[in-house]
């Protein structure tokens, strides 16, 4: 059993019908690259196997730059999924988010939709019609934490799966 | 029944950007989440200390989120102010920057 084929059967201890081998199967033929109905499935699966009321019990944190967690207070929609770490307890050992970048995070409660241990490559959506339209970031001098020319030109909804944790 | 027992606590090497080259990224353990709310702005204490985490600063007081540090130690504008950071600025500013936000 490969890295993926064992996390894969850690998330799903029992995979009782059809479509969720399936689902499983092409999730860990590409696990990086997963369909929406993959994930559907395998969030399923996992809604159908996991102690939610447990991983309600974690620290949950999400983790990037100080601009995009700034920009996650005002923009960031709470109703779509958020990727966050996880931790028993303190301390919250941020995580490196961009080589060079400071990094801060924010502590969130909510649903347990999924969890593994190992990386995701997922992020936070943000709102249509972002407030940061609205932000002049040559205002920041300090910071000076720039994000991505593209991210900011586009302001509407997006994942910002590479930089935002 | 999978418990949040089994999922890993992010070491530092988890964090440090190891990724690879098998599409899994860097290792570390994640929890998605939906229907969240912002309990609490993680600012390390260095970045508190240092003033670098400023604007975030002042925007979460701003909208009345606590700041806390790595951990888990909550900050007051009381606290901030002793620790160097000018939190007078803080309401004013962010209200200017970001029109009347939400």
């Amino acid at each position: 059993m490969n890295e993926v084929e064992s996390l894969v059967h850690d998330l799903v201890v029992e995979v009782s019908d059809e479509l969720c081998r399936a689902a499983v199967a092409r999730a860990t033929a590409d696990f990086g690259h997963t369909t929406h109905k993959d994930a559907r499935e395998l969030k399923r699966m996992w809604q159908r196997e996991a102690d939610i009321a447990s991983f309600k019990r974690l620290h949950l944190v999400h983790w990037s730059t100080l601009w995009n967690i700034r920009r996650l207070l005002f923009d960031a929609d709470p109703t779509s999924e958020i990727s966050t770490l996880p931790y028993k307890g303190p301390p919250f050992t941020p995580l490196a988010v961009v080589a060079g970048m400071s990094a801060a995070g924010v502590l969130v409660t909510g649903h347990p939709t999924f969890a593994t241990n190992a990386d995701l490559m997922s992020g936070v959506s943000f709102r249509s019609g972002s407030t940061v339209k609205r932000l002049n970031i040559n205002k920041y001098p300090v910071t000076g934490r720039l994000i991505p020319a593209a991210e900011h030109r586009h302001g509407r909804t997006t994942s910002c799966s590479a930089q935002t944790r | 029944m999978l418990s949040a027992d089994e999922v890993r606590t992010p070491s530092r090497y988890d964090l440090v950007g190891t990724n690879t080259q098998d599409g899994l990224g860097g290792g570390w353990p994640e929890v998605l989440v939906d229907n969240w709310r912002v309990e609490a702005v993680v600012v390390p204490w260095h970045l508190i200390n240092d003033a670098e985490g400023k604007d975030l600063i002042y925007s979460a007081l701003d909208q009345g989120i606590p700041i806390v540090d790595d951990d888990n130690n909550q900050y007051t504008k009381s606290d901030l102010k002793r620790a160097g950071v000018n939190v007078k600025l803080f309401s004013v500013k962010a209200s200017k920057e970001v029109g009347h936000g939400r």
